[in-house]
């Protein structure tokens, strides 16, 4: 596979999923034409217990609610966002 | 207006942000920092924002409210983050209108959308050592 094939994406981490992990911030390399399920796949391989956070967590896609099945395009911006507490 | 910040939240500088001859009236939801929770005592909270969607999410919902209710002229929803003591304000929303009718309903809808749509978590710190992040209340 040429690195034509690959996308880069960007993962964002906040509260609960980011400290676990230690990171805010974690770039991943995907295959063209990968979907949001498979980057979570992706992470809950790279960082055992983070799926723990999986099930009542919301997924977006450059700042907008998005489901598992959306395909990923390269240079987008991916955030786990567990039940949020403001106010 | 939307805003994020790390600093002390002025309700009065917001409600005056508000001010115009058109309107009669300003309707206000400070949240603060509380004490008790449950069986323990908070020593402070931590406020964490996804700053982008948050910034977003507060402008939808002002949208929201104007679209639901026109007699309201302005919205203004104030944020903070980082480190807060119990007693500090956390959020402030502020309304503004010629007169009074539907601006508490208007209130209502913009603070519970807010704690259920705004990317913004909330780690309660408690006296005598122990912390855990929060969900929506």
């Amino acid at each position: 596979m040429t690195s034509n094939a690959m996308i880069v994406v960007t993962v964002r981490l906040f509260a609960a999923p980011r400290e676990f992990t230690g990171k805010g911030v974690i770039e991943l390399s995907l295959p063209h034409g990968a979907r949001l399920s498979d980057l979570i796949d992706r992470l809950s391989a790279d960082y055992p217990g983070l799926g723990k956070y999986l099930p009542y967590s919301k997924l977006a896609i450059n700042h907008a609610i998005a489901a598992p099945e959306t395909i990923l395009q390269n240079g987008d911006e991916v955030a786990l966002l567990p039940p949020v507490g403001g106010g | 207006m939307v805003m994020l910040t790390e600093d002390p939240v002025s309700v009065e500088q917001i409600v005056s942000a508000l001010n115009e001859p058109a309107i009669g009236a300003v309707a206000t939801f400070v949240g603060v920092v509380r004490r008790d929770a449950g069986e323990r005592s908070v020593q402070h909270l931590v406020y964490e924002a996804y700053p982008e969607m948050a910034a977003s999410e507060m402008k939808r919902i002002c949208q929201e409210v104007k679209d639901h209710w026109p007699t309201i002229r302005r919205v203004a929803i104030v944020h903070r983050t980082g480190v807060l003591p119990v007693g500090e304000v956390s959020v402030v929303i502020a309304l503004s209108a010629a007169h009074r009718e539907e601006m508490f309903d208007a209130l209502h809808y913009a603070i519970d959308r807010l704690k259920e749509i705004v990317p913004i978590w909330k780690k309660e710190v408690w006296e005598g050592g122990g912390e855990e992040w929060k969900e929506e209340s």
